[in-house]
């Protein structure tokens, strides 16, 4: 059923706006609100890749050609969404050393993982780097 | 499979799965250093990447399987 369905009435303000805008007046001291905002929703889209590539990569025996290319372009925008966040963090100059670096190190593992994510179903797998892990593979 | 490839898979699997940022942090770190260990510890003449391509079907194999 489409939401226009249940719902005929458009409010002219998504669920996400409202929420974004309620984050910030929650914590107005916060001058990462919005930037934790959207780390948030950054970091459900990851969790949601990694149901998405669970049952449409990994459980099916082979992909769609069509699976794949969905696959590697939620890939690329997730990490282009994960590098602007970590631009964001190293431009602000306001914040404590500390606090930046353990905020960065969070990026950077949910990063981490997507960059594998790519090299492990996009990446080409040459014979020669599957020989040598051969006796370990047995 | 070699104790150390299901090790290094387990991590993998653990760090993907986790939604938590300060537990992911962590097993990322623990992956990172694992699979690094394994490379240099058999003079694996490869990266990360060429790893994670190579064995791409045996980690898809060990999702799919009870481990």
């Amino acid at each position: 059923m489409k939401m226009s369905q249940t719902f005929p009435l458009d409010s002219g303000v998504s669920s996400r706006e409202i929420r974004a805008a309620t984050a910030r007046l929650a914590h107005p001291a916060d001058p990462l609100a919005d930037w934790r905002f959207e780390f948030e929703e950054w970091r459900t889209a990851c969790a949601e890749f990694q149901q998405m590539e669970e049952s449409q990569i990994i459980r099916d025996d082979h992909p769609s050609p069509l699976k794949l290319r969905q696959h590697l372009c939620l890939l690329f925008r997730l990490m282009a969404q994960g590098e602007y966040l970590a631009l964001c963090l190293e431009q602000n100059s306001a914040l404590d050393p500390m606090e930046l670096s353990r905020l960065m190190d969070q990026v950077e593992a949910f990063l981490g993982a997507l960059r594998d994510s790519w090299h492990t179903w996009h990446g080409e797998a040459l014979p020669a780097h599957r020989d040598a892990l051969a006796k370990f593979l047995a | 499979m070699h104790q150390a490839l299901e090790k290094i898979f387990r991590l993998r699997e653990e760090r993907d799965l986790e939604i938590d940022p300060g537990m992911k942090a962590e097993l990322h770190r623990a992956f990172c250093a694992r699979l690094e260990e394994f490379i240099r510890e058999h003079n694996l003449n490869m990266t990360r990447a060429d790893f994670l391509a190579a064995t791409r079907e045996d980690y898809k194999h060990w999702r799919r399987n009870p481990h």
